[in-house]
Parts: structure tokens; C-alpha cells; sequence
């Protein structure tokens, strides 16, 4: 039995679920254009003191958007496995010889490579919006490590969520709960130093603001992203997917 | 309860083995009290009974997915609660459960691949099985459609197909003949048949009587969570003097089964 093989067959089924629900891939990508465009006029006459006058709003604010493109995109991770769940083909996949971890690296593997794309054509139609990039090539690749490794920790949360709760509606209760503060108390809209002091401790260690932050430098100034960030976000990926996988595992039987 | 006396003697150690198993559902409610069972390898056990009287209960406690609340379970010599042991028989036990269990927006094919790998069949013996599964349930013109536009018929004879991908040792059937067409019930039975004569074991819940008195070695029938009666079609029916399974259903819960047309016969209009 060879947990790869396992794990690529998933992934080729949790892609074509994907591309057979054509309307839902469209609108992941129509809403971080509506959050870039949008945001990018609200803010951008606004003084907000970046990381140097050169740059603009809609520069600082790509990153960002792709950071969330992701982090929203992996919060829907589990709603295949609700509707597994209910169908029960869940407990079906679960009661093969086939390891829960090597099924569910293929799920969440397979979103986070899509959201990957997502946010590399986000980026791009930063570009096309206006935005202004200076990458370098290892920091850019080191920025992405630590964007798919923050897409596997809010894909397995989300996949914990959807074997707790195994009902659609917690998923969108879950999604505006854990969504909108890790977005609005990270640096992907905002740079810190725009939040109140009480606030500061929260954005730092906001595994979003650790994402963003490593992506934005890499992209705008090619500097490399913190090696602390990047371990953190090694460990925390490492720490939810082992919980989901534990979840998973044990939901072959709750689920009788 | 003893052992059906008149199933194939088998020097093996049996398929499976309960003692004093109880299962009580979260509320209280009795599923099944104090059964004890001795299933022979490669027989045919038909469990018949009225709704709710815990046939489902059962097969879903041979396969593990539930935990007795007392008593003691072994399958193939394993206890299918303990987790080490489910490991094992994951890879021995093929489960059908009588609610279709797949996944609408992917296609037949697709199906049967993605459970060839989750069975560790290899690549190259994987499109072979297929493509003979296909055949055999007669899924030949429909495997590229997704399943959401399959008729009920159609998802049931894949949901049983995909208990064809490896050979199991222990087939656990819950009804697996509902909503089937004569056509589909034969290949079912064939199957099961094909299983024994392989020296499988095959566990049947099923409400087609006249097919369990031809096909089964023992029948076991389960009224309110008990086993009332237990032993070779011939001797159910010397035993309360009766001309068919029907009758002895009849007498043993007090109401008649409907029983529909055995599956090797053709049907015939009244």
C-alpha cells in the first residue's frame, strides 16, 4: 500500500469535485478581485505611511489579497467532507486499508496547490490593477512554502471543524468566525503600525501577518522571509494536520 | 445458540464469533441483547426479520464500525473494536451498507479506481478488475456518467461493485438486493455464491425470502434484537412444519413478509 498513491488519487478527486463546480471556482476568484479593487480605491488616497512613499496601496495590498485569497479558500476545505460525511462515502473511504493521513494530505494537498494558483493569478491581476513587484526567486519560493504551509493549517482546521461538526451551517458559522478577525488583525489590509498598541502582540503573532509578511517582502523588496516565521508556520501546519488526521481517523466510527 | 449444524463442515476456525453481545443505543433503546453466534467459513448466513429488529445492528457491529455495549466480538479471529485489529480487518472485510454510499459528482469509473487504490490494488491489476466489475454488474454503458444521473438501480448495483474491488474474506450484505431488478438480484447471488465457493463468508440481511431458502446455508431470523430461530432452510421449515421461509417468518413475527420474486426465476404476472 503506498500512502502517495493513496494520497494522489484523493487529490485527483478533491480537483475534479473542484472543476465540476465550475460557478464556485469562479466566485474564489471573483471575490479577492472585488477585495482588491475595492480596497485598492478606498485606501489609496489615504496617507497610510508604507513601507516607503514609492510604493502604492494597491502594491502593499496585493499580497495581501493573495494571503487571503488562500486563507479563505482553505477555510472551505472541509465542506467536502461534510457532504462525504452525509453521503457517506466518508466512512466508506475511511473504511479502506487506505491510511486517514495519506487521504487527507491528498484533500487538503490538492486545495492548497489549487489556492496556490489562485493566488499566483491574484498576483497577476495585481499587475494588471497596477500593482509593482521586485521579487528574487528564493525568496519569492520561501514565501511560498510558508503560503501552502499556511494553507494546509487552515485547510486541516477547517477539515477538524467539518468532522466535529458535520453540518454545512457551522461551516459558514466557521468561516465568519475564524475568517474576518485573523484577517482584519493581520498586516494583509493595513501595516501594523496603523493598529492600536493593545492590538500590536495579536498581529504579530497572527499566522497571517507571518504569511503576508514573508510574501510581501518577497515580492516587493526580494528580501527573504524570516526564518522564526517560517518554522512557526512549519509547526503550526504540522500540529493542525495531525489533529485533523486523528479526527478523521476516528470519525470511521462515530459516523455509524 | 449453537452453530448451524447442517453448513459445510469446515476444519478452519469460524468466520466469526459473538458471545453475549449487547448493544444498547446512546438512550437506551436495546438494538440487539445477549447474542450469541458461531458463523462457518465459507457458508452463506441470511439474516431475515422485520424492520428495526437489529439485522443492520449486527452487520454493523461484524464490521466494527459499531462497538458492542457488552459481550465479545471476533471476526477471522480479530476483535473489530480494537483498533490494531481494524487495521487488519479493513484489508478482509468488504461492508456494504444498505444506504448507497457514493459520491454523486463523480463518475462510475472514477468510483472504481479511486477504491482499487484505496485497496492497494496494484496499478496495473487495478484497470483490469474495473473494467470486469463494469461487466459483471452491468455498468458497461453508464461508467462515464457521473453517478448523480444514475437510477436508484444503477447506484446500487456500483455501491455493490465496489465490494468486488479486492476479494474479501468476509462479505457483510445489508440488503444489498433493494431497489435491484430480477436481472440485478442474480447478480448478487452469483456473487455471493462465487465468494462461498472461493471459501468466503458471506452475511446477508435481505428481505427476498424465497432467494435466502435457495441461496443461504443458514438463516438466521432476528425479531426485537434477538435471534429467534437459527439453522439450514431445510431444517427451519421441518421445524415449524412449514412449505417456505415465508411461512416460518410468518409464524416466528406474527406477520406475513411480502416476498418478492425469486431472482432465478422469470417473473410471472398474476
Amino acid at each position: 500500500m503506498s500512502a502517495q498513491r493513496v494520497a494522489w488519487a484523493i487529490a485527483l478527486r478533491t480537483w475534479r469535485n473542484t472543476f465540476r463546480r465550475p460557478v464556485v471556482l469562479a466566485f474564489s476568484f471573483v471575490q479577492p478581485l472585488i477585495w482588491m479593487t475595492f480596497f485598492g480605491f478606498l485606501f489609496q488616497r489615504y496617507p497610510l505611511e508604507l513601507f516607503d512613499p514609492g510604493i502604492s496601496y494597491t502594491t502593499f495590498l496585493a499580497p495581501g489579497v493573495a494571503a487571503m485569497t488562500v486563507l479563505f479558500g482553505a477555510s472551505q476545505a472541509g465542506i467536502l467532507y461534510v457532504r462525504d460525511y452525509q453521503s457517506g462515502f466518508l466512512t466508506r473511504m475511511l473504511g479502506t486499508p487506505a491510511g486517514a493521513g495519506a487521504q487527507l494530505a491528498g484533500k487538503v494537498g490538492a486545495d492548497v496547490v489549487r489556492l496556490l494558483v489562485q493566488a499566483v493569478v491574484v498576483l497577476g491581476l495585481g499587475l494588471v490593477v497596477g500593482a509593482r513587484f521586485a521579487p528574487s526567486a528564493f525568496a519569492l519560493v520561501t514565501a511560498f512554502v510558508g503560503l501552502a504551509l499556511f494553507g494546509v493549517a487552515f485547510g486541516a482546521i477547517s477539515c477538524s471543524v467539518a468532522l466535529l461538526a458535520k453540518a454545512p451551517e457551522s461551516m459558514g458559522t466557521f468561516v465568519h468566525i475564524v475568517n474576518m478577525p485573523m484577517l482584519f488583525t493581520s498586516t494583509a489590509l493595513v501595516p501594523a503600525r496603523q493598529m492600536p498598541d493593545w492590538l500590536q502582540g495579536v498581529v504579530a503573532n497572527n499566522p497571517l501577518t507571518l504569511t503576508v509578511n514573508g510574501l510581501r517582502g518577497a515580492l516587493l523588496f526580494g528580501t527573504v522571509p524570516r526564518p522564526e516565521a517560517v518554522i512557526a508556520l512549519v509547526g503550526l501546519a504540522g500540529i493542525l494536520f495531525w489533529l485533523a488526521a486523528a479526527l478523521l481517523r476516528r470519525a470511521e466510527r462515530t459516523a455509524a | 445458540m449453537s452453530a448451524p449444524s447442517s453448513a459445510p463442515v469446515s476444519s478452519r476456525r469460524p468466520a466469526a464469533e459473538l458471545r453475549g453481545v449487547t448493544r444498547i443505543w446512546p438512550g437506551g433503546v436495546t438494538a440487539l441483547s445477549e447474542i450469541d453466534l458461531t458463523l462457518p467459513a465459507a457458508s452463506v448466513v441470511g439474516l431475515v426479520g422485520p424492520n428495526g429488529g437489529g439485522k443492520s445492528t449486527l452487520l454493523a457491529l461484524l464490521a466494527g464500525r459499531l462497538a458492542p455495549t457488552t459481550g465479545s466480538i471476533r471476526v477471522l479471529g480479530h476483535d473489530p473494536s480494537r483498533r490494531r485489529d481494524r487495521r487488519e480487518l479493513r484489508r478482509r472485510i468488504g461492508y456494504l451498507t444498505q444506504d448507497i454510499a457514493l459520491d454523486n459528482e463523480m463518475t462510475g469509473a472514477e468510483t472504481l479506481s479511486l477504491f482499487a487504490v484505496l485497496h492497494g490494488v496494484p496499478q496495473r491489476q487495478s484497470r483490469i478488475r474495473c473494467d470486469e466489475l463494469t461487466e459483471q454488474w452491468g455498468l458497461g454503458n453508464h461508467a462515464d456518467r457521473q453517478v448523480g444521473t444514475y437510477s436508484g438501480g444503477l447506484k446500487r448495483r456500483l455501491h455493490l461493485a465496489l465490494g468486488g474491488v479486492v476479494a474479501f474474506d468476509v462479505l457483510l450484505l445489508d440488503e444489498p438486493t433493494t431497489g435491484l431488478d430480477a436481472a440485478g438480484r442474480e447478480v448478487v447471488w452469483r456473487w455471493v455464491d462465487a465468494h462461498r465457493g472461493g471459501g468466503g463468508t458471506a452475511v446477508i440481511s435481505t428481505h427476498d425470502l424465497a432467494a435466502a431458502g435457495s441461496q443461504c446455508d443458514a438463516v438466521i431470523v432476528v425479531v426485537g434484537g434477538r435471534i429467534v430461530a437459527l439453522g439450514a432452510p431445510a431444517q427451519l421449515l421441518e421445524k415449524y412444519g412449514a412449505a417456505d421461509l415465508a411461512e416460518v417468518y410468518t409464524v416466528l413475527t406474527g406477520s406475513p413478509p411480502d416476498a418478492p420474486a425469486p431472482p432465478n426465476e422469470k417473473r410471472r404476472r398474476r
